[in-house]
């Protein structure tokens, strides 16, 4: 027998009115820990994706678009640059690697990214880590034959030049497998379709980013598609260049020469990320001010339904300070209950907003290919359930009080 | 109690020059409505204090206690019975028994056991107070008292709300298990069957003059 038999006895017995207030701070902290959780891990995932590049080149415009497109396989696709930009950072000596990329196709929701198979074989998808093969192998690349392909005159026939339409899918692309084909549409999922047809020659293992959710093509058989032939858009250019310089300094060197001149620009996209995320960062703002609104709320309905029970609990006031329960004891009882039921909604709270953060971590999985870990637990969990029980403590104050001053004479007659 | 006068809003209740129980004596306090019966047995357990004179408990003057140690020496000297029982409804018997021992700091599972057998409440330990009879209510009542091994007991028209057998019963027990630990009991009734049932007899109305 301890005070917390008496606060755990006293929640019991108004069960409904201890569940309901419980309830609405489990809700708040929920979605407090939601945000939190989904703002920091997709901001560690978009920044993972990101870690491999250390320049993207693309055309004047938009920054974010273009990290947007080539980093995360997201958003509509940007205009084009002329191949010769990717051909002369390919022999920029201050280039360590510079890879070809071109979009505007989909499968299912997936992009089609055309690209050459030194992405595969010689990029780090994040520092320090590969892509590997699942299964299968690389698409088939003949970089000769693409340059011949993108610098042959307009009117020239690519007839008897047989184009290998190969692919290698991301982890996260489902129904694929090795041999298996596919077609493609122009523009997203609802755009005509074309009517080439790719063979996969292998599948890739998950790299916990929106790769994983690509389609790579061979950069070449793009620009066999017969609609993209007849688009004089297409002709001769590519959507963007990822480039991996040889340090930081070339790398500033190189961006402030290409946006210096006309037709391009060099991003860095860990630090567009920032700026993206500067940007989510506001509209987190609101929604924890919302969900600590809710908080507030919650803390408030526990003082007011303990207070409002106080009259009924003080003839079991009285007999506690009868049998030499001090006020300071009595005080102490009703501040651990609203505690413990601030506790208990934070700890409900915060296995709710796991539970939400695994639904959202699905939906940023399939959209953006960010991989995210709902269940880990993070430290500023902690200072939320601190404050949750801290809120609970004040709100337990004022019915404390009156608690406190209860006369026990006045508390024992039989008119109480 | 000496030169106790205890009154509220400006009207005297209560006036007793000198009033001496002798330790482990059994005494009833009786007297007519209104002749400051409860506040009596408040002024001895420390809920009230006196507008004047001095309230000695086991040589203690509890009135001049600070309240913490009044509530302290309450909850280890001194065991309260009372007319409606007063146990706690979400408490299990033996919790109620428990309870009393907690503000003394002194929880003993085995003596709370123990006291509700000697009390006839063996099987009846898990029980809500509203799964008891009335009487069996009292009996914890009177484990709960003793459980601290009080210097004094203290009820307050503790057949109040049983029948005659019943409260025969529970003032007989109350007496037996008073005389074998040698606490000190103090009786508030205005019940002749109980007063009779005493050796020792005080009337309130004469004592205070009033």
């Amino acid at each position: 027998m301890s005070l917390w038999t008496i606060v755990r006895k006293n929640i019991a017995q108004r069960k409904l009115s201890s569940a309901l207030t419980s309830a609405s701070v489990a809700l708040g902290v929920a979605v407090v820990v939601a945000v939190l959780a989904i703002k920091e891990e997709s901001r560690e995932g978009f920044r993972q994706g990101a870690f491999g590049y250390d320049l993207v080149v693309g055309v004047k415009g938009s920054p974010l678009q273009l990290v947007l497109n080539t980093v995360y396989h997201l958003d509509a696709p940007p205009e084009n640059i002329p191949f010769g930009i990717y051909e002369k950072l390919k022999a920029d000596r201050r280039v360590r690697l510079a890879v070809p990329v071109a979009v505007g196709d989909f499968f299912e929701g997936h992009r089609l990214v055309g690209t050459s198979d030194r992405l595969f074989r010689d990029f780090e998808v994040q520092k320090g880590q590969k892509f590997e093969l699942a299964e299968g192998r690389l698409f088939r690349f003949d970089e000769e034959r693409l340059r011949h392909v993108l610098t042959a005159p307009p009117d020239h026939e690519h007839e008897g030049e047989e184009a290998v339409f190969e692919a290698v899918v991301g982890a996260r692309v489902g129904g694929l497998r090795p041999g298996s084909t596919f077609e493609a549409r122009h523009g997203g999922d609802f755009g005509p379709a074309h009517e080439e047809k790719w063979t996969v020659a292998g599948v890739l293992k998950p790299t916990g980013t929106a790769n994983d959710r690509a389609i790579f093509i061979n950069l070449e058989s793009f620009y066999h598609i017969k609609t993209h032939v007849a688009e004089e858009v297409n002709r001769g250019k590519i959507s963007a260049v990822l480039l991996q310089t040889k340090g930081a300094h070339a790398a500033r060197d190189l961006a402030w020469e290409i946006n210096k001149g006309p037709e391009a620009m060099a991003v860095v996209p860990a630090e567009v990320v920032v700026e993206l995320f500067e940007l989510i960062g506001k509209v987190d703002l609101v929604l924890l001010a919302v969900s600590a609104l809710v908080i507030l709320v919650a803390g408030i309905s526990i003082l007011v339904s303990i207070y409002n029970s106080m009259a009924e609990r003080r003839r079991a006031i009285a007999i506690m300070r009868a049998l030499g329960a001090r006020r300071t004891t009595v005080l102490s009882i009703v501040i651990l209950e609203a505690s413990a039921l601030c506790a208990l909604g934070g700890f409900a709270g915060l296995l709710l907003g796991h539970l939400l953060t695994a639904a959202a971590a699905r939906v940023l999985a399939a959209r953006a290919g960010v991989a995210m870990s709902p269940l880990a637990f993070r430290a500023d969990e902690l200072l939320v359930l601190g404050g949750v029980v801290l809120l609970g403590a004040l709100a337990g104050v004022v019915p404390a009080l009156r608690a406190y001053r209860t006369d026990i004479a006045d508390g024992l007659s039989p008119t109480s | 109690m000496e030169g106790v006068r205890k009154g509220y809003n400006g009207t005297p209740v209560l006036s007793i020059g000198r009033l001496e129980i002798p330790k482990g004596a059994q005494w009833v306090i009786t007297g007519r409505s209104g002749s400051g019966k409860t506040t009596f047995l408040n002024l001895l357990a420390g809920i009230l204090t006196p507008d004047a004179g001095t309230v000695t408990v086991a040589g203690t003057p509890i009135n001049l206690l600070p309240e913490a140690r009044r509530d302290r020496f309450r909850a280890e000297k001194i065991g309260f019975v009372f007319q409606t029982f007063n146990l706690l409804q979400g408490f299990t018997a033996l919790e109620n028994v428990l309870l009393g021992m907690l503000f003394a700091r002194k929880t003993d599972r085995a003596r709370g056991e123990s006291l509700l057998d000697r009390v006839g409440l063996k099987d009846r330990m898990g029980y809500r107070p509203s799964e008891l009879s009335v009487g069996q209510q009292q009996r914890v009542a009177i484990a709960r008292a003793l459980a601290n091994r009080p210097e004094l007991i203290l009820a307050d028209e503790p057949t109040g709300n049983l029948d005659p057998k019943t409260g025969e019963s529970v003032i007989g027990l109350l007496k037996e298990v008073c005389r074998e630990g040698g606490e000190t009991l103090v009786v508030v009734t205005h019940q002749p069957q109980v007063m009779q049932s005493f050796k020792d007899v005080t009337d309130l109305s004469c004592l205070s003059g009033r």
